[in-house]
This record gives structure tokens, C-alpha cells and sequence, in this order.
């Protein structure tokens, strides 16, 4: 019998998640998008190699819920810095709220099941 | 702010060409994303030493950032064969499930589907022979990269020094495969492989990273063969014609940053 292998289950509950934690990372004003990654990679297992959150940023960006400007440092190159859209707000809110119904859920099955085999 | 050596240097452009290259194949916004990664990297890189940034501080800093198709996710085939999960390499790099307005699936014309046909004929009758002049022009100039801003007018194959033939890309999509699978190989068993060999077990399904024939470490007549001082952090792979004469005059090399080089430079 081999090992059992979740590597698929974890990528795909890891990219959705990661969004999640981005938007809301953002929720409280601008960061500066190298402290962007870096805050994200302090949660354990979210990112496995900091280059990758730099295209989801694009992305977002492109799709409308972040905004992005640059301001010059008096040190080194210009800093981009990454907030919220009024759509990412709103994206947001309806994130979180899912999320919630989730967890909600899902600890509800499982204390079902844990009940029946109690 | 910390010097460079011109090859820590160059290593960077090399990177961050292979980014721009893959996410534009993406088609994702790769001006903007390679300008993010060159700030990040060179503040980690510069974060990390006193005076001067060397190449092995570079490859350090790459290491933790990801190599190009960790970043962007492209051109890796969906699985391996052989291999019934699903890419390390792939889980890294994640693309956007949100849309704001997700736009409603709309029946097509047949009409509107020809003149899309034929506007799209027409862009492709007048874009491919001027990438094929410009291509033509820059090669017969000498010109070299100075800038990741010349890869605007490249494709995915046309690179800083000069225009591949077709075998050669094809050892370049083989050294890129091997470097995917060994981030996975790595995930498995927290060490590089330090043969081709180990890539392919014949009789694991779950420890097939690469093709068979790769495996031998003969393909495209080039040798493949990778070496390792340190296969908990590092390898090499090197690319050598098998009959230089017949076969190309050119050496690639890869190692665990996922940065392809010829006859010893990032291409």
C-alpha cells in the first residue's frame, strides 16, 4: 500500500487561501509590496517561495482589486506600494464572509462525525 | 547601497529575462512583475552582506525567491509522465481565482467568428515577418541585451545572445524540466538528485520526475549529466553536444536557481 499523497489538496486549498490572505493583509491601508511578501511568508506553509506572490499582485492589480503606486526612497529605487480597490473591498467582504460559512461548516461535520464514532 | 560583481550582476538580467520571457507566454504583465522581483531581490541580496553582492550571495537570494518557472508557473506540462500528482513547481505560483464582474459566457456568430478568423490572419501576415526581420537585423548587428527592456520584442526562445535552432531549444525545455524536477525530487526526499538517473525510478510511479529517455542522460544528442558538492542545497546539470560538429558547438548548464546558462552565461 503506498503513502498516502495530499500535495494536490494543499496546492489548491494554498492558492485560494493565499488570495484570502492578501486581501486582507491589505485591508487596513497600502503596504509596500516587499513587505507585502514578507508578511505573507511569516504564515507557515502559505508561501514556499517569495517570487510567486509578486504575479498574483500583477494579477490582481490587472483584474481591478488592487491598486498600486510608486513613491520615491531616498534610498534606493522608487517603492510600489499595494491597497485595496473599492471591488477589492468589496471582494473582500464576500471572502470572508465565505470563508466563515466554511470554517463554520466544516467544524460541524467534523464534530458530527466525531460524535457518531464517540 | 552594496556593490555588484559585473557576474552577480549579469546573473540578475539573465534571471529576470526568463521570468519576463515566461510570465509574458503567460501573459501576464511582465514588465511589472520583473521590475517588482529585481527591488525584491536586490534588497534581500544587499540586506545580506556588507560591501558587495557576489554571485553566490545572488544565488542565495534566488534560492528563497524561486526560480522562473516557480515564479510564474509556465510551461510546465500539467503532469509528468508517468507521475500521477500533480507539479511541485506549479503549486507556487498562483493564479488569481477572483474576478470582479466574472464576464457572462456569450454565444459567438458564426459571422463574428470569421471576422475574427480573418482580422487575426491578417495581424499574423504582418507581425511574423517583421519579428523575422527584426530578429534578422539584431543578430546580423551583434547586438547584445543591455536592458531586460530589450526582451519586449523576443519570444520565448529569442534571447540575449542570439537565436536558438530548434535542437537547442529543445535541450533548453530539457534542462528546464530537469530543473522542476528537482524542486520536486527535492520536496520528497530533502535532497537534489545527484545523477539523472535517480529522476526516473522504473519502478516507482511516484518517483518519475522526468522522461525515460532523459533519464539515460542522452537526448537531442547532447550528454546530460548532473554533479553536486552539496545536494542538500546545490547541483549542477550540464548540456554537452555528443558530436559538437553535428550536433551544435554550444554548452548549457543549469543548477538549483532554475537559470539557464550558454557556454557559461545566463541566456
Amino acid at each position: 500500500m503506498g503513502t498516502v499523497n495530499i500535495d494536490n489538496w494543499v496546492v489548491q486549498l494554498r492558492k485560494g487561501v493565499l488570495e484570502l490572505c492578501l486581501v486582507n493583509l491589505l485591508a487596513n491601508g497600502e503596504i509596500y509590496g516587499y513587505d507585502v511578501v514578507k508578511q505573507l511568508a511569516r504564515v507557515k506553509g502559505l508561501v514556499v517561495t517569495e517570487g510567486t506572490v509578486y504575479p498574483l499582485l500583477s494579477r490582481l492589480r490587472k483584474a481591478g482589486l488592487l491598486t498600486a503606486r510608486l513613491e520615491e526612497s531616498p534610498s534606493g529605487p522608487a517603492r510600489k506600494y499595494y491597497g485595496l480597490s473599492s471591488e477589492g473591498r468589496q471582494a473582500r467582504v464576500l471572502m470572508n464572509a465565505c470563508w466563515g460559512d466554511l470554517l463554520k461548516g466544516i467544524a460541524e461535520l467534523q464534530k458530527e462525525r466525531e460524535g457518531n464514532h464517540g | 547601497m552594496a556593490e555588484w560583481t559585473p557576474e552577480a550582476r549579469e546573473y540578475l538580467e539573465g534571471y529576470l529575462a526568463q521570468v519576463s520571457a515566461l510570465a509574458r507566454q503567460k501573459g501576464d504583465d511582465a514588465d511589472e512583475i520583473a521590475a517588482d522581483l529585481r527591488v525584491h531581490i536586490t534588497c534581500e541580496a544587499e540586506k545580506a552582506v556588507d560591501a558587495v553582492v557576489t554571485l553566490d550571495d545572488l544565488r542565495r537570494t534566488i534560492a528563497v525567491v524561486g526560480t522562473p518557472e516557480q515564479v510564474i508557473d509556465a510551461g510546465l506540462p500539467t503532469a509528468i509522465p508517468g507521475t500521477p500528482r500533480p507539479s511541485v513547481a506549479r503549486e507556487d505560483a498562483p493564479t488569481p481565482l477572483l474576478s470582479p464582474m466574472p464576464p457572462a459566457p456569450r454565444a459567438r456568430s458564426s459571422v463574428g467568428c470569421w471576422i475574427v478568423g480573418i482580422v487575426a490572419a491578417v495581424l499574423c501576415a504582418i507581425a511574423i515577418p517583421a519579428i523575422v526581420i527584426a530578429g534578422l537585423l539584431l543578430v546580423r548587428a551583434g547586438k547584445r541585451a543591455e536592458s531586460m527592456y530589450m526582451y519586449h520584442v523576443e519570444s520565448a526562445v529569442r534571447f540575449d545572445r542570439g537565436v536558438y535552432t530548434a535542437n537547442e531549444k529543445a535541450v533548453i525545455d530539457s534542462l528546464r524540466t530537469i530543473a522542476s524536477a528537482q524542486t520536486q525530487y527535492h520536496a520528497y526526499t530533502r535532497s537534489y538528485a545527484t545523477t539523472i538517473g535517480a529522476l526516473y525510478a522504473p519502478d516507482d510511479l511516484q518517483m518519475q520526475f522526468i522522461d525515460a529517455e532523459l533519464a539515460i542522460g542522452t537526448k537531442q544528442g547532447y550528454v546530460f549529466s548532473i554533479t553536486s558538492t552539496d545536494p542538500a542545497a546545490r547541483w549542477k546539470c550540464e548540456a554537452k553536444p555528443s558530436v559538437q560538429s553535428k550536433d551544435g558547438a554550444r554548452a548549457f548548464t543549469t543548477d538549483e536557481t532554475g537559470v539557464i546558462f550558454c557556454d557559461g552565461r545566463p541566456i
